[in-house]
């Protein structure tokens, strides 16, 4: 009891710190996470899949559909839940995002908009998080170019 | 205010008013530590007298823990944190040469200010010969910059080169500078000198 | 007092120890407000504008190809600069964003690896970064397979289809070249646009 009194300070400065830390820590609706090591699967392509891939995906998967409303579920225990994009920090989005175990897949018309969702996801501490994609790497440009040898640039 | 997160907006006017307090405030520190005494600052060398060593350790430990807490809790972002360059022969050569001057001078570059600033004689000496030094490098740059730099390593962080984390390292700087703290005391028992801290 | 203050940072350098420390580079924006940013209308350019820009040389702009270097060697648009996706987040965006009074507009094959930099950009505090819609694959349907088909033209398509087939012109002009002469090319293109903003000397 006097060591309390004695180190009354010491206690009260420790105890601050420790939930401040604590807080952080588990927040999920904070930016913490180094921007670059998190964004690491977008240039890996390691977050894309495909509807094939999807089935040999381990796990109970969340589906999430940008653009419409609503949760529904299958036994298997997968989940589609329906949610408009600028929706998707809303608690009652994001704590069903955190606590899924399994894979998210973000499922849009537009990959623009799929890829700026996972994106902020990401960053928020969000992992096993993918772009469901009609190809395994939209980023490979299909349109061929020919070069026109007789024309020449002003220098 | 440099690195502090951007979530504060300061004006510069508030910004220069801040450096300067804060310039008011070290220098306040250290002349009420008494570091504008050189026999204080050779005691170090000497051993009758630690106070640098804990004074200097200590702010230094302040300071990494935190600038280490605020950046988890993100209100600093240490990415903007200047680190120094590396030059390995360089540092190696500048600081033969400047532990000889602090002994000879009994002043470093920022207690010498200190000393200055209350008018002592010898650390307006110290002062000019530092700055003819620093003219002289920039006048004899072209001789020696083959030496200045030589071995070059970049902006490394100590926990880095040694694959620690931050974290880890800070704990290992705390408990070793506990324990010198505590050789220190040792030290300035066995080289004490009476003669010199009654007056100091 | 002494014993309190060794306490007191032995404790704290403990948390420190156990807490998953990096020196990172976290995004500074709200999340809130990085999402409703990210998601306007106005954080993309069409191609036609981006067109626009590169017919009149509009120096307020630049321009990133974010595609891999030889993609870059083989085909890009006149007055971007090549700088790959995995590299831009890999190091200091600082060193290519730094001027703050540039808009910056990312492209890629398609729309992902743009719109990964253009939150990545916008995230770190980089405000005036934009996306080009579609990339590469948008440019090649839209800008260099523009066709004029009917009897009449309005006003408002006559300028549009102007502006496609001059920027056209520009990129198959460049892209018909050998890598070599590309690359000098633009070199001197760079050059004389700072000759035209160096005024009266």
């Amino acid at each position: 009891m006097k060591l309390l009194k004695q180190y009354w300070l010491v206690l009260l400065i420790l105890l601050l710190t420790a939930a401040a830390v604590l807080a952080r820590t588990f927040c999920h609706s904070i930016f913490k996470y180094d921007a670059g090591r998190m964004a690491k699967p977008s240039a890996l392509k390691t977050n894309l899949i495909t509807e094939e891939q999807l089935s040999s995906l381990k796990g109970a998967v969340l589906l999430l559909n940008l653009g419409e409303t609503g949760i529904s579920g299958d036994k298997h225990g997968n989940f589609t839940m329906k949610v408009n994009p600028d929706s998707i920090l809303v608690p009652k989005y994001l704590d069903k995002i955190v606590s899924q175990k399994g894979p998210v897949i973000l499922s849009c018309s537009e990959n623009s908009v799929s890829a700026r969702i996972w994106m902020v996801l990401t960053q928020l501490g969000i992992r096993n998080l993918f772009i469901l994609t009609a190809d395994q790497d939209p980023e490979i440009l299909k349109k061929e170019f020919r070069p026109d040898t007789l024309s020449m640039p002003e220098l | 205010m440099g690195p502090i997160s951007s979530s504060f907006i300061f004006p510069e006017w508030l910004e220069m008013l801040a450096a300067f307090l804060i310039g008011t405030g070290f220098g306040f520190a250290l002349e009420q530590g008494g570091f504008s005494s050189s026999r204080k600052l050779a005691g170090m060398f000497y051993g009758y007298d630690t106070t640098v060593l804990k004074v200097f350790f200590t702010a230094a430990i302040v300071a990494l823990i935190g600038s280490q807490l605020m950046s988890y809790l993100g209100l600093l972002n240490l990415n903007q944190v200047y680190v120094n360059e590396f030059y390995v022969a360089a540092s190696i050569v500048g600081g033969v040469i400047m532990g000889a001057g602090f002994i000879m001078g009994g002043f470093c570059p920022g207690t010498g200010i200190c000393a200055l600033s209350i008018g002592k004689i010898d650390a307006m000496i110290f002062v000019a010969g530092g700055l003819t030094g620093a003219f002289l490098f920039a006048e004899s740059y072209p001789l020696i910059q083959d030496l200045a730099n030589a071995s070059y390593r970049g902006p490394v962080r100590i926990n880095e080169s040694l694959g620690l984390s931050s974290g880890l390292f800070t704990l290992i700087i705390v408990a070793a500078a506990a324990l010198m703290f505590w050789i220190a005391e040792l030290a300035e028992k066995r080289f004490a000198r009476p003669d010199i801290t009654a007056e100091i | 007092m002494r014993n309190k203050i060794t306490i007191l940072l032995l404790s704290l350098s403990l948390i420190l120890a156990l807490l998953p420390l990096t020196a990172n580079r976290s995004f500074t924006e709200k999340p809130g407000k990085l999402l409703s940013d990210v998601l306007d209308e106005d954080v993309t350019f069409s191609v036609d504008q981006v067109a626009r820009f590169i017919v009149t040389e509009d120096s307020t702009i630049r321009i990133i190809d974010l595609r891999k270097p030889e993609e870059f060697r083989k085909l890009c648009l006149p007055g971007s600069v090549n700088l790959p996706y995995a590299e831009f987040i890999g190091t200091d965006p600082d060193m290519y964003l730094n001027n703050r009074n540039i808009k910056t507009i990312f492209y890629s094959n398609s729309d992902l690896d743009a719109n990964y930099a253009l939150v990545y950009a916008r995230g770190l505090g980089y405000e005036l970064t934009y996306a080009m819609e579609g990339g590469m694959t948008e440019w090649m349907n839209t800008v260099m397979e523009s066709k004029f088909s009917g009897e009449r033209i309005s006003a408002r398509e006559n300028a549009v289809f102007e502006i496609r087939t001059r920027a056209g012109k520009l990129f198959t002009e460049l892209n018909s070249l050998p890598e070599s002469e590309k690359v000098r090319f633009m070199e001197s293109k760079k050059f004389s646009a700072r000759k035209l903003d160096g005024g009266c000397e």
